[in-house]
């Protein structure tokens, strides 16, 4: 068993370094350009942008660094142009010399018909423009990229600044999780509450009227899109019904329960602080909402795990030895029912960080999946690395967990 | 009667010459007269659409896809209205008889954007389907064919697809594909549909992979391979026409489940903002539009959400029946 677990640990780590080029490859292509905001403004010279870019790095090679990042000047003087065209065209513009021997950072890089061509700024005098590589000395180290230093800060537990933000990212995913967690673990135990009850007895009275409604219901849990079963919530439950006009001055006429948020934050002020009831009352439309389609997968999963073992011999033998039925149902075949389940219960815990991000973004709920979602609007790299990471670890870690639980559970299982 | 004549036979008195005897035995022994031949000859194909019919949620299921698709060919001929032209007069307009499903928030007829916005749902849903089975039969085909290091490889590709976050990266991928470098279509509706089919495909071969992974390493070993084999029928040719034929049930089923679990992925992520863009309508962004609203307008969120939900209801149901029909160990 240990070298089991010693296997898929090793495993793991490329499975996670190839996520983590992947997604990383994917945010830096996405169409999003954060100097934009920069380029119509006309008290920002090109220098100064020029500058912005080195200083954020954003005009780094993604992957490796084949041009490398800072050189000194070999030839006698050089040119520098605005473009990075010798001839054909338009004529680039001569913007600046430079001499043999000074140190300049390399910010950009292109290939072209007239040749080699690499964009170098001098950052003393913020000077800027194109040259030929081959004027220039520059030591190559390719590992100077931005994936890598990403992956180098990562590995040490550092996540990186917020673009959007400027805060430390991991700062702001800590924020969130603990709203998260609570939301999803609520709901984690609402789920179960409702499904294994229901499981086992739909399998012990399979084909009953109860089988049968359940059934239906599970299969609806399962087509329906959780969205708009969110959005139906809150229409039905806060738009549409409001506290009856018997329940008192302050209540009567206000929606019966709230759409968004967390807490109300009038009524902090007003206190002071937040009351716990006002917590629950926040939690019950999206628990709800969780609970329900959770416990729609996991009904069906008790149940046919509940069928399967209830069909075996030694629950007949049990029976027959006289045990009561209550006795032959939670200590025989409950128990070993309740091995697939916890798998998939181990399958699904990553999700109780990740966050539901349709629920948080309907209930306006500030957790991680809300984060997601905004940092996505806004193309917050380490942000959406860090969320994504954290995920990507989580599922193949739980993977393992499940795989060790099962084994444990069963003893007909064995790893080596 | 007494035990005796109980336990020993009767003795039989047999007429006849030879031949005659001969002739009365054959007579006596048509297959049909044993219960063993068939009253008429059935394909395969006769078989399991009779069991299709038997299942009454697939048939009801197969109604409603067809009303479905029925009507978002037909989009342009049920409805005179502009699903995208504005008319603020017209806000926001619940229910009537001129608007059956009211108005949105820009004036625009809701029934005519659900046809509309149907036609590019449905599609979509198809299309990440036929992608998705596509890619994941080759590589699971390759797979399963091949064994061995391929199959090694492949599976663990297969494992560590299967290990990114799917939401998060659905939505990462959406972004990143959003402006497709074809120059082709760029600017075009079609250019966003496309997108988004390649990036609910990319999450959704897994599945399909495993399936025709694990039934071509079951035919693999018959008879009928070996012999084509040693006929000296090439591999792909084997692969195509002689493994895939017979893996197709499983196929079929996975890729209607797929088209079901396609048309939710799609509307969600055009309800986050990520799908289609606007003013392409697809009953997920008809969703994002609507939420600002609904407190006003509920009937803007209720509808297309309906849509969605009993679109891929039916196709669920079209897909139970399916596998049962398809099922060669069912019981009658």
């Amino acid at each position: 068993m240990t070298r089991y677990l010693i296997r898929r640990i090793l495993q793991a780590a490329p499975v996670l370094l190839f996520i983590s080029v992947a997604v990383y490859g994917l945010i830096i292509i996405s169409p999003i350009d954060p100097m934009s905001i920069y380029e119509d403004n006309p008290d920002i010279t090109p220098e100064d942008m020029a500058m912005l870019e080195y200083r954020l790095g954003l005009r780094q090679p993604a992957f490796l660094n084949f041009r490398g990042s800072s050189g000194t000047v070999r030839v006698a003087q050089v040119d520098l142009y605005n473009k990075a065209e010798a001839s054909g065209g338009t004529e680039p513009i001569k913007v600046g010399e430079l001499s043999s021997g000074t140190r300049v950072a390399i910010v950009d890089g292109e290939k072209n018909a007239s040749g080699d061509w690499v964009k170098v700024l001098h950052v003393a005098e913020r000077v800027t423009g194109w040259t030929q590589r081959e004027n220039l000395s520059a030591r190559i180290n390719p590992l100077d990229s931005r994936y890598f230093k990403w992956l180098f800060a990562i590995v040490q537990g550092d996540f990186g600044r917020s673009n959007v933000e400027r805060r430390p990212s991991l700062e702001m995913i800590l924020e969130r999780l603990p709203n998260t967690i609570k939301l999803m673990s609520i709901a984690f135990v609402g789920q179960l509450l409702i499904a294994i009850p229901i499981g086992i007895y739909s399998a012990i009275r399979q084909y009953s009227l109860f089988d049968h409604f359940f059934t239906v219901f599970a299969y609806m849990g399962r087509s329906i899109p959780i969205f708009w079963f969110g959005l139906i919530l809150i229409i039905v439950f806060h738009s549409t019904l409001n506290w009856p006009s018997w329940a008192g001055e302050a209540l009567a006429g206000k929606p019966l329960f709230p759409g968004s948020g967390m807490y109300d934050v009038r009524l902090e002020r007003r206190l002071g602080y937040v009351p716990w009831w006002d917590y629950v009352y926040h939690l019950i439309l999206p628990v709800t909402m969780l609970s329900i389609f959770g416990a729609a997968r996991y009904m069906r999963y008790m149940r046919a795990s509940m069928l399967e073992i209830i069909h075996q011999d030694y629950i007949r033998t049990a029976r027959a030895k006289g045990l009561k039925e209550r006795v032959v149902l939670y200590g025989h075949a409950l128990k070993n029912a309740a091995i697939p389940l916890v798998t998939i219960l181990a399958l699904d815990m990553p999700a109780l960080f990740g966050g539901a991000l349709f629920t948080e973004t309907i209930f306006s709920w500030p957790g991680m999946g809300k984060l997601f979602f905004r940092s996505a609007q806004r193309v917050d790299y380490s942000v959406l690395m860090g969320i994504v990471m954290i995920n990507a670890t989580l599922i193949v870690a739980f993977n393992l967990v499940a795989d060790v639980v099962y084994a444990f559970l069963d003893p007909r299982i064995r790893y080596d | 009667m007494s035990d005796s004549e109980a336990v020993r036979p009767q003795r039989e008195v047999v007429t006849g010459t030879r031949e005659e005897r001969v002739g009365r035995l054959a007579e006596a022994m048509r297959p049909e007269d044993m219960g063993l031949g068939y009253r008429e000859e059935q394909t395969m194909t006769q078989l399991v659409w009779r069991a299709f019919r038997r299942h009454k949620p697939a048939m009801i299921g197969s109604a409603i896809v067809l009303l479905f698709a029925l009507s978002a060919i037909l989009a342009p001929f049920l409805s005179s209205y502009d699903p995208e032209k504005t008319d603020l007069d017209r806000m926001l307009q619940p229910p009537s008889v001129q608007h059956i499903m009211g108005t949105d928030e820009l004036g625009r007829d809701l029934l005519t954007r659900i046809f509309y916005g149907g036609r590019v749902s449905l599609s979509i849903g198809v299309m990440a389907m036929a992608l998705a089975v596509t890619v994941g039969a080759v590589i699971g085909g390759l797979a399963g064919f091949y064994g061995g290091w391929v199959d090694n490889v492949l599976m663990r590709f297969v494992d560590v697809m299967l290990a990114f976050p799917s939401l998060f990266v659905l939505i990462i991928l959406a972004l990143a594909l959003r402006d497709l470098p074809i120059e082709a279509l760029r600017g075009t509706a079609f250019a966003s549909v496309f997108s988004i089919v390649l990036v609910i495909a990319v999450l959704a071969w897994m599945q399909v992979a495993r399936l025709v992974r694990a039934s071509f390493l079951a035919l693999k070993e018959k008879e009928f391979i070996e012999a084509a084999r040693c006929a000296g029928v090439p591999n792909l040719r084997i692969m195509l026409r002689h493994l895939l034929p017979n893996a197709m049930s499983p196929i079929i089923v996975a890729a209607t489940f797929r088209v079901a679990t396609s048309i939710i992925t799609e509307s969600g992520l055009s309800y986050l903002g990520f799908g289609v863009q606007p003013p392409t309508p697809t009953w997920g962004n008809m969703l994002k539009n609507a939420q600002d609203q609904m407190t006003r307008a509920p009937w803007t969120a209720i509808f297309p959400g309906l849509m969605i939900f009993v679109a891929v209801v039916a196709i669920n149901f079209v897909g139970d029946g399916l596998r049962d029909a398809l099922d060669p160990y069912k019981v009658e």
